[in-house]
């Protein structure tokens, strides 16, 4: 008995928070678009190849929705009876409109799990116009097929990363064998990552860890996530190195992770004392100014604040779109 | 959860050099430790290898140790090709101090 088959669009060419899969042998028998819209917008769609005009409409699809960002006017590209779903979402607040289309074939399905509540379907669009609110963290789900465990696997993957959700959700459908299936997933940003610790050693693999969990489930690609940890890693080991002891109050670091649109924004500062700066020409010195070419190395801006309370590096690092 | 790294000491033996062979996550906490592999490796040899291939994470604080371990012996390090460590050797100059082999 063959195992069967599931796959996944290469997750290093899709923009951050966007996760595709597919199940079933027959790859052609489904289409799918995913853009990137003027504004920054994301548009979703996907949908099932009934006519053989099919992939032309596909394309007319995609081109009304760079063009208007309006899903339900892109879905009436499509011929009568084919059945898909699309959807745009706004990034930065995570505002999403969207359309569905049920057709001739097995009616497509669009989901929503908001955090720390289940999954649910939405029904079709009241009106043209309305556009939902998402709270952060929330995961938007467009499958070709409206079933029901698929909605209840979404409650759980909304807490994985994107990628590991959409194969969760395609290795359900793949079992269910009710024919080839495929889904999109849209991860909204989640709320901002803040921890503060002490500004000892032994934390930093703790800092690390959180904040990889962090990036997963907010999809960041690989490539960003070790290029983030290291430069957050680098700048939390230079608080625990260099706040001094014998200052009167324990030494605490503070590391903020935030994403705005395509900005991933960092913050690691402490409320300590750094040691006097060391000799102009000494190792110590020339050290210390690796450690922050090594941070400008790996991000797109960053900038190292010290006053008498503490010091502040803040990265700013563009993601993929 | 982060595994404790791995520091494993391949003693020299019929020409070779003592190699340090490192798996997992090298920051200031097990930094001491690192460098107390290196200098137990070294044991008055005049070369070293350290394996690098097999670490996820490193930063400044593990360069400083090889660059101490460098200006004390004939040091190479080997590296994966795509990555941080590159990176690394390269804005820290250790790459002029030692060689650098890459492998997968």
């Amino acid at each position: 008995m063959d195992e069967p088959l599931t796959g996944a669009v290469e997750p290093t060419l899709l923009p951050r928070g966007v996760a595709v899969g597919y199940s079933g042998q027959d790859a052609g028998a489904l289409w799918h678009k995913i853009l990137t819209l003027p504004g920054g917008r994301i548009g979703l769609a996907l949908g099932r190849n009934t006519h053989p005009c099919d992939t032309e409409r596909g394309h007319a699809l995609a081109d009304v929705l760079l063009t208007t960002g309006d899903p339900r006017r892109a879905l009436d590209m499509l011929a009568t009876g084919s059945s898909a779903v699309c959807a745009v979402i706004t990034p930065a607040d995570c505002a999403m409109r969207y359309g569905i289309r049920a057709g001739d074939s097995p009616e497509p399905l669009i989901a929503v799990a908001r955090p720390r509540t289940a999954a649910e379907p939405l029904g079709a669009p009241h009106s043209t116009e309305a556009s939902l609110r998402l709270p952060p963290g929330s995961t938007l789900l467009l499958c070709s097929r409206a079933d029901g465990r698929v909605v209840g696997l979404l409650g759980e993957g909304s807490g994985e990363p994107p990628q590991r959700c959409a194969e969760m959700l395609t290795a359900s459908l793949a079992e269910a064998e009710a024919g080839p299936d495929m889904v999109a997933l849209y991860r909204c940003a989640p709320e901002p990552l803040e921890l503060t610790m002490r500004a000892e050693p032994k934390n930093l693999a703790a800092v690390r860890d959180r904040l990889r969990r962090w990036l997963g489930l907010a999809g960041v690609d690989p490539e960003s996530t070790a290029d983030t940890l290291l430069a957050v890693g680098e700048a939390a080991s230079n608080c625990s190195e260099h706040a001094v002891a014998g200052v009167s109050h324990p030494v605490e670091f503070t590391v903020r992770a935030a994403i705005d649109g395509r900005w991933l924004r960092c913050t690691v500062s402490d409320n300590g004392h750094w040691k006097p700066a060391p000799a102009p020409d000494s190792e110590a010195r020339s050290h210390r100014g690796h450690g922050i070419k090594l941070i400008k190395a790996l991000v797109d801006n960053a900038d190292v604040t010290t006053g008498e309370h503490g010091t502040t590096v803040e990265m700013l690092k563009e993601l993929r779109s | 959860m982060t595994e404790p790294a791995r520091f494993d000491v391949t003693p020299a033996s019929g020409g070779q050099p003592p190699m340090v062979t490192v798996t997992g996550d090298i920051d200031l906490a097990n930094v001491g430790e690192f460098e107390s592999a290196l200098t137990g490796a070294l044991d008055g040899h005049t070369e070293l290898v350290v394996n690098l291939t097999g670490v996820r994470y490193c930063d400044s604080a593990a360069v400083r140790t090889l660059f101490t371990t460098a200006a004390a012996t004939s040091l190479t390090m080997i590296v994966r090709p795509a990555g941080h460590i590159t990176t690394l050797l390269g804005i820290s100059g250790l790459d002029r101090v030692a060689t650098v082999i890459t492998e997968e």
